[in-house]
């Protein structure tokens, strides 16, 4: 093997495996579908329709950690009201008899370690668009852990349990909300 | 809150992070108080009865040849409930660092030009 050879095959062999680390190590965003929940819904249902606003997300870096912008989240949430039939219609960031704000308050992430535990604060809160009275308001507290066995490679891992943390929220938040009677 | 305005905030309380002892809640204060705001500084237990809001916050640090903030979440909230009205965030990795006062300035601009 030529001098040139010996140096180049094993350089070339070895930017194809930092590129191919690099590539799986970039951060992706979180899914929309991943972040609505898939359960059985028991919900007072309501015949209104709600406006769904949501503030405080953040877009994802490639090289950082996946983050919930506020799109994502705002359909996740309207694919829950969808599901559940907690109200008959619903738009984000449109017109509705209620309006429904979420405010992400809190993203919690973990830097290192084999399991991810990720925390989300979020508050809701629902008012009648008629005369602005607010029928309910609460902060939300969800987390969720996503261990080496649901991903072995730590950005995904990461963006498992945001995902799990989101979903988890929007459930406990649509749950107390499907409790009370609307007027 | 989406569409909140906090404008009518005057006097406001940054609560220190236990976990802090670099004295970030300080340097948030100040900022708010260069902004315009009434702001003081400390324990949870002496947030003071007549404040507008409450200020949280919570920072990350790394290390690279030396530490410093990769990120800072700030929360301003309800004193009553501590629902939160809005919120800021950024997030700078080592070679886009920049000092705790500046990142400190960067997320309360944004946190409050997204609330006028």
């Amino acid at each position: 093997m030529s001098a040139r050879n010996q140096f180049c095959i094993p350089g070339l062999v070895t930017a194809l495996v930092v590129t191919a680390l690099c590539l799986g190590g970039c951060a992706t965003a979180t899914q929309t579908a991943a972040m609505a929940p898939k359960t059985e819904w028991h919900v007072n249902k309501n015949a209104g329709a709600v406006t769904i606003h949501v503030g405080g997300g953040s877009e994802t870096s490639a090289m950082g950690a996946s983050k919930i912008a506020d799109e994502d989240f705002a359909k996740a949430i309207q694919q829950a009201i969808a599901d559940s039939g907690l109200f008959a219609k619903s738009e984000v960031n449109g017109s509705g008899d209620y309006r429904l704000d979420v405010q992400i308050a809190r993203l919690q992430q973990p830097m290192f370690g084999a399991s991810f535990t990720v925390v989300l604060e979020t508050t809701w809160r629902l008012s009648r668009q008629s005369d602005n009275a607010i029928l309910w308001e609460k902060p939300v507290v969800t987390n969720f852990t996503a261990n080496m066995s649901d991903a072995f490679v730590g950005v995904t891992r990461l963006r498992l349990a945001t995902e799990g943390a989101a979903r988890n929220n929007i459930n406990d938040a649509i749950t107390q909300i499907g409790a009370i009677a609307l007027k | 809150m989406p569409g909140t305005d906090l404008s009518s905030l005057k006097k406001l309380y940054v609560v220190r992070l236990p976990a802090d002892q670099r004295g970030v809640e300080r340097l948030i204060a100040d900022r708010l108080n260069v902004m315009g705001y009434q702001a003081t500084a400390g324990e949870a237990v002496n947030t003071p009865a007549d404040i507008d809001a409450v200020v949280t916050y919570q920072d990350k640090w790394m290390w690279d040849i030396t530490m410093y903030m990769i990120e800072l979440n700030v929360q301003v909230r309800q004193p009553k409930t501590q629902a939160a009205l809005a919120s800021g965030h950024s997030l700078r990795t080592s070679l886009v660092r920049k000092s705790p006062p500046e990142m400190v300035a960067e997320v309360l601009t944004d946190l409050f030009k997204k609330h006028p």
